[in-house]
């Protein structure tokens, strides 16, 4: 029989991402007549220039050097301030697969060792989810600023464990890695619907779609078998954990709710020969009060339209793909005021007058039915929002224990002043929300039942 | 005549109208006394001097620094072309000594005091990171990671208090001149403040000439005012 090819593995998310770019999403979106709600450099509120600046460098330790681990290091080679002195992964060729992004880094496969290592002063922690858990704790017990991968963990209890530890310990910066979050134009558009652009919100949809398989290869059986954790039930969060947590927690954001009930189906329908239980093609409704509900599909079978979400109200539909969004206003819907200046992709050939947010710097920029300029990545974001905050932080801690000594209450209480202007980022309590979420949608779809969300879930 | 108290050799009477004295290791009280008054009112008089200073410095009460929460700050406002701003702190460290009694309403003069302050540099937030920044490189606080001041002289002039010390900025260490409140506060603590102008120029730190994208460039004036409320506390 012949064995089912994944035309795709090879494909990377970077590739993906600049497949987008010059696909003709923008003119689909053009055809509907789209405003790209797009924050302008200098607009206050979503992309604040003043929070951003050159932040001393932090040392990293990546513990994972899978492909996670490996796209985080590619990002921060690219960061002056990112430096990466240890690479950890128990996979020998991950390790040295990993060097290439950090041909300084000191190498380890025991996770302990690097912790050891004193010159490590942030870690990001990319292995398989199961395994964050001990991680998490070590690295925090050694005095190492944190940046989890997401999900969290795949066991609420693993969860709780990993938010209560952080919450106990005061020294050091937790990230949660939902890089969305930290992304100003995700962050934008947050503040474009709090302030009524979709007017009120009825349904929301949302889809990630690729051909892919998520299949790694080895030559051992035993290692294979490692390496394929996320197709395997009893240590995946399944698609709505591993993939679809970042759409979910920003439904959560956009519609400014916890979801009160999910159901949800999942089959496999084509990569049913390698053994794995985790279904390939998946659908949910997740509902959120006063009746607004989610439609979310996630399939590895087919590739169409890849990944966005829509956000319906009763003004007007927000699309967001990644970090682009554009607004379908309703023609009864009242002006904002601001979309007057704003670009239009335009749906007859005779585009009516190109109008930018940023009227002086877009227009400029970009011509005519022109791609927008491009953004740096949420990964990217996220990573810089990292450096920025754990440096603050540390200096912070340093400053206070080195003046008042040791006196956790006072010193939250300092940090609370200390951290004032701090970067938009995941904390770990937001990150715990959401992959308890994904953990219980994941849930529904794998049981077939509807589950209905309990308040006592997010409880620390 | 041997005036010398403290000589184990006789030593015989030279001169008829004068009291010869021999002092031997076992002088007595008696003999002692019997020495002559100059000499007794000196010696008493060294002896009371010690004794009063030794009784001024046991008034002195310390008081120290307290948690950024009690009120503690200081505040620094500057000028510059595009609009004016400020930068504070919650912590100042240290220690400041005095009698409380003889703080309110001091009589004219010196008032007994010592007071040593540090404060880190990079807790001075305006909380605008990229003005965080250059505010740090400007200070070059890599090097001098504190600020501090050394108080040398405390005076009252009619019931207001004025300081004199050596204020450390940026490795530089000038005399500042600056009036100050002090008021008792509850719980045995004290709370100090002054308010005073300086240039950052006589400091060796040159006032930042930004560039900010979407404002151009800013150019910071030298003057700045620093207020300071510091609240100290004797732990007894």
């Amino acid at each position: 029989m012949m064995m089912q090819h994944d035309t795709n593995q090879a494909v990377t998310d970077l590739t993906r991402r600049s497949f987008l770019r010059t696909s003709s999403f923008a003119t689909f979106a053009a055809l509907m007549g789209g405003i790209p709600l797009r924050a302008a450099e200098g607009d206050a509120g979503a992309y604040d220039e003043t929070k951003s600046s050159d932040a001393p460098p932090l040392n990293f330790g990546v513990i994972g050097c899978g492909q996670r681990g490996r796209e985080i290091l590619a990002t921060l080679a690219t960061m002056s301030n990112g430096p990466v002195v240890a690479i950890c992964d128990v996979y020998a060729p991950f390790v040295k697969r990993a060097k290439r992004s950090a041909p300084k880094a000191a190498t380890y496969t025991d996770y302990q060792e690097l912790l050891k290592n004193a010159d490590v002063k942030g870690v990001v922690v990319a292995t398989p989810t199961h395994q964050h858990k001990d991680i998490v704790l070590a690295a925090l017990k050694a005095g190492k600023h944190v940046y989890c991968e997401m999900p969290m963990a795949h066991t609420m209890e693993d969860a709780r464990a990993i938010a209560q530890a952080v919450r106990a310990c005061s020294k050091v910066n937790f990230q949660a890695g939902l890089t969305y979050r930290a992304d100003p134009q995700r962050l934008n558009v947050l503040e474009n619907i709090r302030q009524g652009a979709i007017g009120k919100p009825v349904m929301a949809r949302a889809q990630w779609h690729k051909k892919t398989s998520l299949r790694r290869t080895s030559a051992s059986p035993e290692q294979e078998k490692l390496m394929n954790w996320r197709l395997d039930k009893a240590t995946s969060t399944g698609l709505m954990g591993e993939i679809g947590i970042h759409q979910l927690d920003m439904a959560c954001l956009y519609l400014n709710a916890q979801p009160v009930s999910a159901v949800g189906f999942g089959n496999i329908l084509h990569w049913s020969e390698d053994g794995r239980d985790v279904p390939d093609t998946v659908q949910a409704v997740i509902e959120y009060p006063k009746n607004i509900r989610l439609v979310f599909d996630i399939t590895l079978a087919n590739s169409y339209d890849s990944e966005y979400e829509v956000y319906y109200g009763t003004d007007s539909a927000v699309v967001v793909r990644e970090n682009q969004a554009w607004m379908f206003k309703e023609v009864d819907a009242p002006l904002l005021g601001w979309e007057v200046y704003a670009r239009k992709d335009a749906f007859y050939k005779e585009t009516g007058v190109v109008m930018m947010a940023n009227a002086t710097k877009l227009v400029a920029q970009t011509k005519e039915g022109g791609e927008l300029p491009p953004t740096e990545a949420p990964l990217y974001k996220s990573l810089e929002a990292f450096i920025t905050n754990s440096g603050k932080y540390g200096d912070a801690v340093e400053d206070f224990v080195s003046t008042f000594g040791e006196d956790d209450k006072a010193l939250r209480e300092y940090l609370v002043q200390a951290m004032e202007n701090k970067l938009h980022a995941a904390d770990v309590r937001i990150g715990f929300e959401a992959t308890v979420n994904a953990i219980k949608v994941n849930d529904a779809i794998n049981t077939g039942q509807k589950i209905v969300f309990k308040p006592e879930w997010y409880q620390l | 005549m041997n005036r010398n108290a403290f000589t184990s050799t006789p030593v015989a009477a030279v001169n008829e109208t004068a009291t010869a004295v021999v002092l031997q290791p076992t002088t007595t009280v008696q003999s002692f006394m019997k020495t002559d008054s100059m000499l007794n009112l000196r010696i008493l008089l060294a002896l009371a001097t010690m004794a009063l200073a030794a009784q001024l410095n046991a008034q002195l009460t310390r008081y120290e620094q307290t948690l950024p929460g009690k009120g503690s700050k200081c505040q620094i406002n500057g000028t510059s072309s595009i609009h004016d701003w400020k930068m504070e702190t919650p912590i100042i460290a240290g220690a400041f000594e005095a009698d409380p009694n003889a703080l309110q309403g001091a009589a004219d003069g010196k008032v007994a005091a010592t007071a040593s302050v540090r404060i880190p540099v990079r807790t001075l937030k305006s909380y605008n990171a990229k003005m965080d920044e250059v505010y740090k490189q400007h200070m070059e606080e890599a090097k001098f990671k504190n600020i501090t001041y050394k108080l040398k002289e405390l005076t009252a002039k009619k019931g207001e208090l004025s300081s004199l010390g050596d204020l450390t900025v940026h490795g530089v260490t000038k005399p500042v001149s600056i009036p100050v409140k002090i008021a008792s506060a509850a719980d045995n603590m004290l709370k100090i403040s002054g308010t005073t102008k300086l240039k950052m120029s006589d400091f060796g730190v040159t006032p930042p000439n930004p560039k900010i994208a979407g404002l151009g460039e800013i150019v910071t004036g030298d003057e700045i005012t620093v207020e300071f409320e510091w609240v100290v506390v004797n732990k007894k």
